[in-house]
């Protein structure tokens, strides 16, 4: 693998990372959502990821050589799922979408699970942009020989 | 190892540096799977391999050439590859076995020797042209 599609790899970890970040503040942005387009209460979304095995092209001499090295591999969305968690029954009278006994049905979301994955979406987020850079900084410090 | 002013000395850079890149590319696979179920880290290993080729074999057991013709012991530095290992240890309930803070530990590690190499290979060049142009003139 050279460094170009290291650099590659890295920025399918940040487009990775930045899916999961958005779900994460679409879930605390609808926690108190009660009225959904498909009706009941707002449900918590997450991403799943998977792994896509970088082929691209091959040339006949580097794989006769075995020269290129292990393969690239992309992180890709595979799915984003939704909660299946029972909504939260929250006594609420005075609510519009109150029932008969005075319970609302709000989004079963738990704040502390999201605001870690959001913590975690970040530092991984942070990482991939390392690995970026360091891509970045040898195929630099590679066009220096000879330059002097 | 041959001695003239082009000596072999590229060749061990070159397959370092080159070793180096896979080993990043590596890193960045494993950076970038960090979320996927079931996914193992992987590691790339040819510091014994180098060495061998670069050193010519074992370190208690060096042979010598006597004649040009003999054949390396050491084995032959382009034959040498980088062995992909898998991870299987340490990993987290949904099997991913990605540790973000070693991955990035071991990134400035390979930043740091290529940088290294990347270096010498450059001063050794510069040594040639200084050579070439009889001292700069």
């Amino acid at each position: 693998m050279d460094l170009f599609t290291a650099m590659k790899v890295g920025g399918s970890g940040l487009q990775a990372q930045r899916v999961r970040l958005n779900l994460t503040t679409q879930n605390l942005a609808n926690i108190n959502t009660t009225q959904t387009p498909e009706g009941g209460p707002y449900r918590a979304k997450r991403v799943v990821l998977g792994t896509e095995q970088g082929g691209g092209a091959r040339s006949f001499e580097a794989a006769l050589s075995g020269a290129r090295g292990p393969d690239a591999e992309y992180a890709r969305v595979r799915e984003i799922t939704e909660s299946d968690a029972e909504p939260k029954q929250v006594y609420d009278p005075g609510h519009p979408d109150a029932n008969e006994e005075g319970y609302v049905a709000m989004p079963n979301i738990n704040r502390v699970t999201q605001m870690t994955d959001l913590m975690e979406a970040t530092r991984n987020y942070k990482a991939n942009t390392m690995t970026i850079s360091a891509a970045r900084e040898m195929a630099l410090h590679a066009l220096r020989i000879g330059s002097k | 190892m041959g001695s003239g002013l082009f000596s072999d000395k590229f060749a061990v850079f070159e397959k370092s540096m080159g070793l180096h890149q896979q080993r990043l590319g590596v890193i960045a696979n494993n950076v970038a799977n960090a979320d996927t179920p079931g996914y193992q880290a992987k590691r790339l290993e040819f510091e014994d391999s180098l060495r061998q080729a670069v050193s010519g074999g074992d370190e208690n057991l060096t042979m010598t050439r006597t004649h040009p013709n003999h054949m390396g012991v050491g084995g032959d530095l382009s034959a040498v590859r980088g062995e992909v290992r898998e991870v299987a240890q340490g990993g987290r309930v949904d099997g991913n076995t990605v540790n973000t803070q070693q991955e990035l530990e071991r990134l400035g590690e390979t930043r740091l020797i290529y940088r290294v190499v990347s270096e010498l290979a450059a001063r050794k060049a510069s040594g040639i042209k200084y050579a070439i142009t009889s001292g700069g003139r």
